[in-house]
């Protein structure tokens, strides 16, 4: 019958899919407040086919997605340090200054840090009009 | 109809998360980057999340549900609770309500709740009809304030207002012929009346249809005027005529009443409306100089040969605290008209130009006032009866 057992298709047992802690995490993410508020994810979950969950579930999602964007970032400041450990000269080439030590996201760090996790921010390369009004070179 | 509300929303989740981590600022296209990403994943999340439990035949996912799709975006539940146990918490930076926001309508109450009676084929738990200003134009009307005091203040004050309009009207007229020009109608009147005619029975002996005299004709110079001061002047000058002939001699002794009003008139060119003290104060002065010599008015001002009783005008005289003098609040002033109205009953018309209505009415108010206190002692029930009957 479909209903008995209706989570063994996907996970090996139903009392043991739960990892041991796992009971405790979940009671204990409705005291945690994530980054990302409720009302946010209640919202796209609604959209995307899980209508009106419960708080648990919501806080699940939403520290999962927090997490997530958490470890982007992550990478994208590795990148940015290594741009301020880098020499003077080649800051310079840049155009970037030299003395500025502080910590900015920018789009090519991001850039850089998405390509890893599979997702492509890159604009691709375009050529502009000559200048000088005449049709653009090669068209 | 929430889509662009929750991605400024998510705009702000994806700052903070940065901040957490230590960045000082971010680009803008970098957050909105961000941002999209953490919409998508979230929608990813609840896709799949759907699609597995629907795979198990129902439809709606649980936590079982959100943990494989978890595990297929590549995250799991210890890997979470490292999280939680490593980074602070966060809160959102502001509070969110629950979209979407329901209000309760507001119903119009019903007729029974007002307590209005409907028509009768009308139910009374229908709600009421609106208010008659929402369709119809109803005006709406200043109340007037009905303090006693506050109306009598005013009336003083538009009273004195016009006293010193009237003064300062003599003194600008003043200055050209005083006694040819000034003649109203109502003192060419006089003056008429004085002159027996054919037509109209004269009486000697009535002092008021007397040829008025040389000096008098000074007083009917000024303008006459209902409460003004040459009104007072022209009053006293004429109880003075009603003296007896004999005394009418004396009469021309008076002093040239532009001279008595002298002060009076010297005041009012320099008198400011907040000034009115000094007019006031000028016309005691002015009074006193109509009082003249011996006796002064005082004396005259009696009637049918009473000196004692009614002639003692009496105001305070150098007391420039006093209120201004007004013939018609002078204690006097009733008695001296109903006097005089009681000696000459024919001359009403001229007594009523002389004392407009002071004590007009005293015979009736006092038969009123006999009356009230009768019902009021609750004897005279006769009475009553009689007046319903008639």
């Amino acid at each position: 019958r479909y209903d008995e057992n209706p989570k063994s298709s996907n996970v090996a047992s139903e009392t043991e899919a739960l990892p041991e802690g796992a009971e405790q995490f979940l009671a204990m993410l409705e005291e945690y407040t994530p980054t990302i508020p409720d009302a946010l994810t209640e919202y796209y979950l609604t959209r995307s086919g899980c209508p009106e969950p419960s708080v648990n579930l919501v806080r699940l999602i939403s520290l999962a997605s927090q997490k997530f964007v958490s470890d982007i970032a992550e990478e994208a400041k590795w990148y940015s340090t290594q741009r301020i450990e880098a020499t003077a000269r080649d800051k310079r080439e840049q155009g970037f200054d030299v003395k500025d030590k502080r910590l900015v996201l920018t789009t090519e760090d991001l850039a850089s840090a998405l390509k890893e996790f599979g997702v492509n921010i890159k604009k691709p390369t375009y050529f502009a009009d000559n200048p000088s009004g005449g049709p653009a070179p090669g068209s | 109809m929430y889509a662009d509300f929750f991605r400024g929303v998510a705009r702000v989740a994806a700052a903070q998360i940065c901040e957490g981590l230590g960045f000082v600022a971010v680009q803008g296209s970098a957050c909105d980057a961000l941002a999209d990403v953490l919409v998508r994943y979230i929608c990813e999340v609840g896709q799949i999340t759907h699609e597995t439990a629907e795979l198990a035949g129902r439809s709606e996912g649980n936590v079982f549900d959100v943990i494989v799709a978890l595990e297929e975006l590549g995250q799991s539940i210890e890997s979470l609770r490292e999280y939680t146990a490593d980074s602070d918490e966060i809160p959102f930076a502001r509070p969110l309500p629950r979209l979407p926001i329901t209000r309760r309508m507001r119903l119009p109450p019903s007729f029974a709740e007002i307590g209005e009676e409907p028509s009768p084929h009308i139910p009374s738990f229908l709600p009421s009809f609106p208010d008659k200003h929402t369709f119809k134009d109803t005006k709406v009307y200043e109340g007037r304030a009905n303090d006693p005091r506050k109306n009598r203040l005013m009336v003083h004050k538009e009273r004195r207002k016009g006293e010193l309009a009237l003064l300062s009207l003599q003194d600008r007229t003043r200055s050209s012929d005083a006694t040819a020009n000034y003649l109203t109608t109502d003192s060419r009147r006089w003056e008429a009346r004085a002159t027996p005619s054919n037509n109209q029975p004269t009486d000697d002996t009535n002092p008021f249809l007397a040829a008025p005299n040389q000096a008098p004709c000074n007083l009917l110079a000024l303008p006459a005027a209902e409460q003004g001061a040459s009104g007072r002047a022209l009053a006293l000058a004429h109880t003075g005529t009603k003296s007896d002939p004999e005394r009418s001699s004396e009469i021309i002794g008076i002093p040239s009443l532009l001279d008595a009003f002298e002060p009076t008139l010297v005041a009012s060119k320099s008198a400011l409306p907040g000034q009115s003290a000094s007019a006031q104060g000028t016309a005691d002065a002015t009074m006193h100089n109509l009082e003249g010599g011996e006796g002064g008015w005082q004396e005259r001002i009696f009637m049918g040969g009473e000196t004692e009783e009614v002639g003692q005008l009496k105001w305070r005289q150098g007391d420039h605290q006093s209120k201004p003098f007004k013939f018609s609040q002078c204690p006097q002033a009733r008695r001296i008209a109903q006097a005089a109205r009681n000696t000459a009953p024919e001359c009403a018309e001229e007594i009523a130009f002389q004392f407009g209505s002071i004590g007009a009415d005293d015979d009736e108010k006092r038969d009123r006032r006999a009356r009230a206190d009768a019902i009021m002692s609750g004897q005279v029930k006769g009475i009553v009866e009689d007046d319903s009957t008639t």
